[in-house]
Parts: C-alpha cells; structure tokens; sequence
C-alpha cells in the first residue's frame, strides 16, 4: 500500500479504479434505475440503415447523436444498457483524471470523479440525451490526443469537430486554451463562434440561435436545459419504473410497488387500475389504491410523450382497437423532431393489423425491419398481413377483434362510462370491459346508472360474491357509511375538490 | 499507389456498367410498377418518372424510352430506374404534343422478364415551376415535426421554408396569389400564433387578424387576382374521433362565416349574408374575374346536435365589386349538393374562367378524412358538372390547385395506403377531359414513399422559388409585436 502511494506516476489501471466506478454505475443503473435505461430506449428507433446515418451527420452534433442513438439502443436488454452506460461514466472520469495535472495523484484521482457524479446529477433528468456525456467524452478525448499537436491544426479540427459532437466544441477549445496558456489561442473562441454563425445561415437555417450555439441534440426538447429538472426525483421515477413493468406485462410487480409508494396522480392510478384489473382484482381492490378521479382509468388526450401511456395501453387490453391506435400514434408524434419510437411503432403496426388497415401496417412494419431488437417481431407478423384466419386465430389478435365496437359512434371522453359500456355490450365476455364500466361509474359518483348495470356486470363477471369496491359503494350510496370505508374517503375527497375549485372560480369572478 | 488507382478505376467502371437485357421471357401483360406511370399524361417540364416494380422481387429493372423518331434513353437500377435528368429533359423538349414509349424489363431469380411497351404522352402544356406544401403526420390531435416547403418539379429538389424548430407552435394555410410567391399570406398556430402576409414582394408582416367583430382568428386564404384582397373564412373548429369506422377522424365546425381582407387599407369587409349564424359559410374563393365570391355554406346544427352527418355544403356564390370592396345583396347555390345528401368541399376556380373543380364527399366539410372524397369539375359555361374519372381513385382524393395556364391541376389523394396524402398531377384539357394523374416523381420513389412518414397538405403551385427567409420569419414569429387588422365601418 505505501508503495502504491509514492508511486509518481500512479496507474489507475492497476489500482483498479475505473473497474470499481464502472461496477458501481452498472449497478447503479442495473439495480437503482433500471426505468431509466427502459425509458430512453422505448423513444427512439435506430436504424441499421445508411440513409438513417446520413440523415443524423447532416446536422451538427450527428455524430454523437447516432453514437448516442446507437448504445441506446440495447437499452432493451437492461444490464447490456447499464453495462455500456458505465462504459459512458468511466471514460468520462478517466479521461479527465488524465487530463488534470499530477502533482496530487490522490487530489487528481479525487477530483477525477467529480465531473462524473456532476454529469450523473444532470443525466437524472430524463430529457437529457446521451449524446451530452457522449460529446463531453469525445471533447476531453480528442483534446487528450492534440494536447502535443500544434494549435494550427485546430483551424481544421475546430469546424469538422463542431459537425461531429456539436456545441460541446467549445469544451475542447477552452482545454486546449488551458493546454496551450498563449494569449493568441483566445482567437479559437472567436473562431468557433464564427464557425457556428456560418452553420446557422447555411445547412442549419430551420434552427434556432441558441440550439446551434448552444444544445444542439444534447436535450430532447427545443427549449433546451431552460425546463430541466435535474436529480432523480422519487415521485418521476416511480412512474417511470411502473410503465416499465406495465411495458413487460409484470402486473404483480406493478401491484407490489403501488402497495410501497404512492404518487397521486392520473398516471400513477391508471397504471395501478390496469394491473389490478389484468390480476382480476379491480373489482375488489380499486379503492384500497389512490384513485386521481374521473379520469384514474383512462384520461383524456395530454400533448406530451408520456402521460397518455397506461390509457394506451389499458385500450389495447379492452380491445378499443381504434382508441389504442390514436393513443399510440399521438404519443408518437409528441415525441420531439419527428423521433419515431420502436415500442409506439409496434403497437401501431398491432392495431392496423386489427382493423384490417394492412398497408399502413405493412409501412410501419417495414420500419422495424431495419432496427436490432424489433427486426425479428415485424418479419414474424409481417406474415400476418392479410391472412385473416391466422390473424382471427392469433391469441391476442383475435381477441381484440372479437372485442371490437359493432356498432359506429363518436368517440366522447365526458361519456366514458357509456363507451365502455357499449364495448361491454359489443361482447359481454369482455370483463375488463364491465369492470372499466363500473369502475368508471364510481369515479364519476353516478350512482343512478350504477345501481341501474351493477347487477347485470355481476353477473357476467361470474363473481362468487358481490365484489368488496362494489359492495363498498353501494353502501355508501346507500348513506349506510362503514369505518374504513375506501369509497366514502374518495367520495369525500372529490367533493372537498369540487368546493375547493367552486371558491376558486368565485374569487376569481368577484375580483 | 498506383495499383490502388487501378482498382478503384476497375471498381468504378464495374459500377457504372449495365447489365444487358437478355433471353428475357416477353411477357403479354404491361409491367406492374410503383408509381403507376402507365398511359399518363405529363407536362413537358417535368423531372424524371422513375419507377419501380410493384413487387419487391426483381433484383434489377431495366426502362427503355423512345420516341417517335427513334431516339432513346435509358436506365437500370436495382430498386428503380434513375433517369438521367439532361437526357430525360431533352427527350420530353423533343416530343411535345407526341407520345413516348416506354419498355420495362425486370430481372428475376429465373431471369429477365420483358413486359408489353406502355405509353406516357408528352402534353405541350407545360406546368408551373413548383408546388409548395406543408408536410406533417397524419395524427390527430398532436404534431411533431412539421413544415412549408417547395418542390422544383423539374427537378427533385426539395427546399424547407419554414420548420417548426424556429419555434412552438405549427405552420399552416400557406396561400400565393396565383402561384406568384410575392404575394403569400402564411398562418402560425400556438404560443406565438400570428398571419404573415407579403403583399408585392415586399417584406413579411405578422398581423393578428382576430377582432372584435368577427368570430375569430382568419383561416383559410384566397387571393383576389388583383392582390388587393384576401378572402379568408373564420371557423370554429372542432374534432371528434370514430370508434369503429374506415374514417378515423371526423372535423367539423361549431360556426363559420366569410371575410374579405383589404390589403391596402389593413381592412375587413364583412357582409351579413355571409356572417349568418343559422349558416355555416366557408372556402370562400374569388372567381378568375375577381367579380363572384364562391363559397360552401351548410345549413348549421341546432345547439347539443351532434348528427354531423346531417351537416351539408353547397357550393354558392355572391357577387363582389373588386373596386369598392362591395358584396352583391344575393347568394346563389351554385350545386345544390345537400339535396343530393352529399358535401361540397374546396371550391377552385380555374384560372381562365372555364371550370370549377370542388371535392364531393357524403357529409361534412373536411374531405381529407373521407375515404368516399372525390374531386368532380363543374364547366362554368354549361353548369354541367361530372366526377374527374382520370384524378379519382377509390380512396380520397381532397385538397386541389390549379396551374397558372389552367391546364394541370395537383390534387391530395390518399390511394396508395389509405392514410399518407401525396401529391398527384393531371392534365385537364379545354373541353374538360381529364387525363390519367400521375404521383410526383422522385429519385427512388418506392424509398422516397415508403419511409417519408408525412403527409403532403395542401399543395399548391408556384411560379417561381418563394425567396422565403426563414431566419427573418423566425424572428418576427417569436417577436410578440403583431399588427392589428381593422375592420370597415
């Protein structure tokens, strides 16, 4: 040990270090946050195609982007993706500690780390792009290697750098300013500013200023770091963690980690709603969960990637074919820049396949033919096309058309408890269907119809009894209140909710 | 050193080199191939028609075109032909009027297969320089990506106007007066909503043209030939969605009413017959003249009537003087379509007076999700009208314009998978005959189509390349400063 530590010229590899940080972030990722790694993939689609590769070096910063693009990619296979993410960390700090000087070694190795839990700090914003560590990596890296090469080769270096890593250019320049200490080098800033005005009025006209100086394809939406929230928030990836399992079907896990934490809203009770209903358990423990109100089964279009998620997915069960489609297709779109997803793509292709629209899946299909980890799937239901005995035979194909509407009408989200009891009717050995119906009913505290349907959904969900949330309920409709009823404490709240908001609307109307 | 310029000579000779169409199989049938290209009718300024087969079996296809007088160009490729664009310019200045015929060969695991010739004739009638259109997902409710930009139809060159990067919100109702980009009037949705209006290729103006009389923001555009108006219609606009219907999305207005915009003097005109609330009034455009307003105008729902496919447009008219802003004191249905339980959508004058093209669809007003939608031409001389058999497909055909000769239209139809609008062309002669529409050429259109996830909306000619800046654009979009439309007493 003591002559470790005189030794000058201290080799990190031999110590081990990188191994030990590499393990942890693996674990890290792996154990703590494997939603993470879930999350990133499921919003992008890398292609094995040069038009793909083309289409992302024809901006500034591609580089790093498909790069980016490229390892996410096996995100899909969780410890492949927590393993090469550690990759990400460790050359990160390793590439720092080398550039730092070496009077210290254990000061150096020390501060080595810093920019690597810094950069781990910011990553806990979701939004946050791997091609970010990626060019921050590829800056430190290329100013290692020039560190002894003349700065007149930065003229070159500097505008071909800036395509291929983006903004984070100025990182290199401002360590070989630090590398090279002379007063003329300081021309290099002037020069990279001057690089990045003439992409702006040029090839990257249909950009915003501060994108290309600035952010360009480090963060995932235009407004850049501005609206970040860094840090790993518990209550964002509880909700990230639960359409994870909801994504790989893993209902009693979903049902395990409501019962620990708690996160009160649409998403969160959505997503508890669909697994106890797929465990058969909705009917008696709806609301032993935290129901958000009317809209804790199915909520209304939300303009963003990721809330309208369980709603899709608790369609597609219910076998709601054309909403599960919309669903699908707008969570897609509201993926920015045109960003297709492989896991949105999929269902796309499931729901045309439904309903018949055998082009449109044969489009979308052709899409997942040139990625890894969805290539096998499409070419297996690529059969399927217009083959409609195998598709009416296919376990979940053919009971979601079993499922459908028979009859046309408009879609209504205010009336959902009606349209879940038209798919009821449609086919009444649809019981998530009659349990979405009835459930809906005692979000909405309708108990007229309630009483009206709860005999009829009794019995066609061929319960040995009347099923507790019901018998709950209709108790409490009833005015007969029990101690530690779940349904008198939610009724309780959406009325102080209700007050509450009446005060609001009348303050604001006085003033 | 040398040795390596020896084989990347060879290496580039090998791949330049065709392969010759032999002991090939003649096959009685005429080619299956994407685009349909078969006995159409193209302008002679037109970019290459590439195309490939059909199916995705053939390893390579092989066309040889020739003309009347024996000259011939050809091309080969593996997915689809690449026409020499020079070649394929020259052969078409070469021919107009006349036809060309056009021989495919396709090669296959079992060798080459040679089809029976087919013809594309050249029409003399050229076509304008471009299209502009905005490019967007068919979704429903929520955009991503999105855009304006203009196309060489020479050529397949494809420039971005405006993308919706520059800022938060879309981009829509792009409008030129008669194809001329001097005088463009542009719409931006959302946070930083505003109409940017040129007016005699002058710079851009945002405006906001909501005001307190009107029932709200200027949506869809037409110029006035002479520059000097604007006709814009002000809709309240909703969607609702099909649980189990072949149309996915049902658009609708709640209320709608007709305004003209006087750019000169930064006006309104409005008219009482043309702001009634019992009537829903839309698409207004100018006839070739200037004189007649046509519009489409339904009879509105009563209050908590949701039976949208009760809801009709006729096609109607009112006069309008050009030199006083004045409107006729009379509306006359011009096609009676609500007698025929059926919708008149996107009324479109030709520009030499002769004809009226609109979309006909069962009900409603936008046609884009309409399967049924068809395009039919009314003669204006005649008042007979009939469905344009050469445009229409059996899946929608909507939105549509005419070239500034009157002789080419470009229409939106959605025939190749049911859900992506592309672009088709067809000729339309003096006495109204339709000829066969073609899809818009591209360099390999079977990659082109197949993995461009955006739909062409409202395509329009233009005359010439819009000198379209999109930086000052940006900057006046995200600047808040909007100038105010007024409205005349």
């Amino acid at each position: 040990m003591k002559e470790i530590l005189k030794l000058k010229n201290f080799d990190l590899k031999k110590a081990g270090v990188p191994a030990c940080f590499a393990l942890l972030m693996f674990l890290f990722w792996y154990i703590m946050y494997p939603q993470y790694l879930s999350y990133q993939e499921q919003y992008q689609l890398f292609l094995w195609t040069g038009d793909y590769f083309l289409q992302s070096m024809a901006l500034a910063g591609g580089l790093v982007q498909y790069l980016g693009e490229f390892i996410v990619q096996f995100y899909v296979i969780e410890w492949l993706g927590a393993f090469l993410l550690s990759l990400v960390f460790v050359a990160l700090q390793t590439l720092v500690y080398a550039l730092l000087p070496k009077k210290s070694v254990w000061v150096s190795l020390a501060v080595s780390f810093v920019p690597a839990l810094l950069m781990l700090y910011v990553m806990g914003e979701e939004n946050v792009m791997l091609a970010f560590p990626l060019s921050v990596v590829a800056a430190l890296g290329v100013a290692l290697l020039m560190r002894r090469v003349s700065i007149y080769y930065d003229l070159i270096v500097i505008p071909c750098f800036y395509w291929l890593i983006g903004p984070m250019v100025w990182l290199y320049v401002a360590i070989r300013l630090i590398q090279n200490r002379r007063w003329i080098y300081s021309v290099a800033l002037l020069y990279v500013a001057a690089v990045q005005l003439l992409a702006y009025n040029t090839v990257l006209q249909q950009w915003p200023l501060r994108t290309v100086m600035l952010e360009m394809g480090y963060f995932r939406y235009a407004d850049g770091f501005a609206s970040a929230e860094f840090g790993f928030d518990k209550d964002r990836y509880e909700l990230m963690n639960l359409d994870r399992l909801i994504r790989n079907e893993r209902w009693d896990d979903v049902i395990a980690s409501a019962e620990k934490h708690v996160v009160q809203n649409p998403f969160w009770s959505e997503s508890v709603n669909l697994a106890l209903a797929m465990k058969g358990q909705l009917a008696e423990r709806q609301f032993s969960f935290f129901q958000s109100g009317p809209d804790a089964l199915v909520m209304t279009m939300v303009r963003d990637m990721t809330s309208n998620l369980p709603s899709m997915e608790a369609f597609y069960r219910l076998g709601m074919t054309s909403e599960c489609l919309r669903y699908a297709f707008d969570l897609q779109e509201s993926i920015p820049f045109g960003k297709k997803s492989g896991r949105l793509t999929k269902r796309i292709i499931e729901c045309c396949l439904v309903s018949g629209k055998y082009d449109v899946a044969k489009k979308h299909l052709g899409l997942l033919k040139k990625s890894l980890f969805y290539r096998k799937w499409a070419e297996d239901t690529e059969k399927l096309l217009g083959n409609e005995p195998l598709i009416d035979s296919h376990p979940v194909y053919g009971m979601m058309r079993q499922y459908e509407f028979k009859d046309d009408f408009l879609y209504y989200y205010p009336e959902l408890a009606k349209v879940f009891y038209h798919l009821f009717v449609s086919n009444t050995n649809n019981r998530l269907a009659m349990e979405y119906m009835l459930g809906q009913l005692l979000l909405e505290g309708d108990q007229y119809v309630f009483f009206q349907v709860v005999g009829v959904g009794v019995q066609y969900g061929h319960y040995t009894s009347l099923p507790y949330t019901y018998q709950d309920a209709y108790q409490c409709m009833q005015g007969q209140l029990t101690p530690g009823s779940r349904y008198a404490e939610y009724a309780k709240r959406m009325i102080e909710m209700e007050k509450a908001n009446d005060k609001t609307k009348n303050n604001e109307s006085a003033h | 050193m040398k040795k390596a310029l020896y084989f990347l000579l060879l290496f580039m000779l090998f791949a330049c080199t065709t392969e010759t169409v032999k002991d090939a199989v003649q096959e009685a049938t005429q080619p299956q191939i994407y685009p349909d290209y078969i006995d159409v009718t193209i302008p002679v300024n037109i970019a290459p028609l590439n195309f490939c087969m059909t199916d995705e079996e053939a390893t390579l296809v092989d066309a040889v075109i020739t003309d009347s007088k024996g000259n011939t160009i050809h091309s080969q490729g593996e997915e689809s032909t690449d026409f020499d664009l020079d070649d394929w310019h020259s052969m078409l200045s070469q021919n107009p009027g006349d036809s060309l015929t056009v021989t495919v060969s396709a090669k296959y695991s079992d060798g080459w297969h040679t089809y029976r010739p087919f013809s594309i004739c050249v029409s003399p009638d050229s076509i304008d320089y471009g299209i502009c259109y905005r490019l967007i997902e068919p979704g429903y409710e929520v955009w991503s990506k999105m855009g304006i930009y203009e196309r060489d139809l020479s050529s397949f060159d494809e420039r971005a106007l405006i993308e919706n990067t520059q800022f938060e919100g879309c981009v829509n109702c792009h409008s030129f007066n008669r194809g001329n980009p001097d005088e463009m009037s542009l719409h931006i949705r959302g946070a930083h909503g505003a109409t940017l209006l040129r007016h005699n290729g002058g710079s851009f103006d945002a405006y906001n043209t909501g005001t307190d009389k009107t029932l709200g923001l200027c949506v869809y555009p037409y110029w006035h030939s002479s520059g000097r108006y604007v006709a814009y219609s002000t809709n309240t606009t909703n969607q609702l969605f099909h649980i189990a219907h072949h149309n996915r999305v049902e658009v609708f207005d709640s209320a709608s009413d007709i305004q003209i915009y006087d750019v000169e003097n930064n006006e309104l005109l409005l008219s009482p017959l043309l702001t009634q609330d019992s009537i829903y009034e839309t698409y207004p455009v100018f006839s070739a003249d200037g004189r007649s307003l046509y519009f489409c105008a339904a009879r509105a729902l009563p209050e908590n009537n949701h039976q949208l496919d009760s809801i009709h447009y006729n096609l109607c008219r009112i006069d309008f003087e050009p030199e006083t802003g004045e409107f006729g004191t009379r509306i006359d249905t011009i096609i009676n379509a609500e007698a025929q339980h059926k919708s008149v959508s996107f009324p479109r004058p030709s520009y030499d007076g002769r004809f009226l093209c609109y979309t006909l669809s069962d009900y409603g007003q936008f046609s884009i999700w309409h399967h049924e939608a068809d395009l039919y031409l009314l003669d204006l001389s005649t008042g007979q009208t009939a469905p344009m058999h050469g445009a229409n497909s059996e899946d929608t055909e909507s939105y549509h314009g005419w070239s500034t000769n009157s002789r080419w239209m470009v229409l939106s139809s959605r025939r190749d998978d049911g859900l992506y609008t592309r672009p088709y062309f067809c000729h339309i002669d003096t006495k109204g005959r339709v000829r066969k529409a073609f899809m818009l050429p591209q360099q390999n259109p079977r990659r082109f189509y197949r993995e461009r996830f955006f739909s062409f909306n409202v395509p329009d000619f233009i005359i010439r390349p819009t000198r379209f800046d999109g930086h000052e654009a940006s900057r006046l979009i995200n600047d808040d400063k909007r100038k105010d439309f007024g409205v005349r007493k």
